[in-house]
């Protein structure tokens, strides 16, 4: 997906019946996550969810300003 | 959700938020053109809502966000070993809060010496919807988001779009 088409300008995006129609078939429970690089808010360097994962228990709650 | 992060760090619990696209764009907070539009808009949601988490930005192309499933707004926990332990596609704090009580359960559990097996299982979630703040919102992104979320409600409600998977989502 390129960033036009994943970041929509006009809600709601027509692919997303693809993505609701298929979660519950997604990435079950007891497989490993996916640890693609993020970019820190604060410190804007690069990280991965592993470095934080590694210490513990982690709740990851995915959202945005709107 | 802060408040849930608040209350369980101390027991060894991490929180994350990981922002992803803009769900509802408009006039105001339109959809990301660049990355650093995305951390600016992130900066004002740290602001707006006065979160506490750790804020982690995906990519521009939303990598992160495909990669578990791209709902706007899902969350899920992840255990030390980095495999999934509860996943859920919208965010409820007291449903994160039940899964995480049982996790922490289990784990004392097994410190305390019970033979732990795993197995799968599933939960129906539900959530009560804060209809009120959801319609400030919209208003906060701009005129644009409120009239596309009323366009889109009207569709959802003539079995069209996401309305085409209502049964499947149980909610007929």
């Amino acid at each position: 997906m390129t960033a036009d088409s994943y970041n929509y300008s006009v809600f709601p995006p027509e692919n997303d019946v693809e993505a609701f129609a298929h979660f519950m078939e997604f990435l079950k429970v007891g497989q490993r996550a996916p640890d693609p690089e993020l970019t820190d808010l604060d410190t804007g360097q690069p990280t991965r969810l592993s470095s934080i994962t590694r210490q513990g228990m982690t709740v990851v709650e995915f959202g945005s300003l709107t | 959700m802060d408040d849930l992060s608040d209350a369980y760090a101390a027991r060894g619990v991490k929180s994350i938020f990981l922002y992803v696209r803009e769900a509802h764009p408009g006039e105001n907070f339109p959809h990301h053109t660049s990355f650093e539009q995305k951390q600016a808009q992130a900066r004002v949601f740290k602001e707006r809502w006065s979160c506490r988490r750790s804020i982690l930005l995906d990519d521009l192309h939303g990598t992160a966000h495909e990669a578990f499933g791209r709902m706007p707004n899902m969350t899920y926990i992840l255990g030390a070993d980095h495999r999934v332990l509860f996943r859920a596609d919208w965010t409820d704090p007291s449903t994160v809060q039940f899964a995480v009580d049982y996790l922490l359960a289990v784990a004392e559990r097994e410190r305390e010496g019970t033979a732990i097996e795993p197995f799968y299982a599933e939960l129906r979630g539900f959530r009560w919807e804060d209809v009120r703040g959801f319609a400030e919102g919209l208003a906060f992104n701009g005129p644009r988001a409120v009239t596309e979320f009323r366009d889109a409600k009207l569709r959802w409600s003539r079995g069209e779009h996401l309305g085409a998977l209502d049964a499947l989502r149980g909610r007929q």
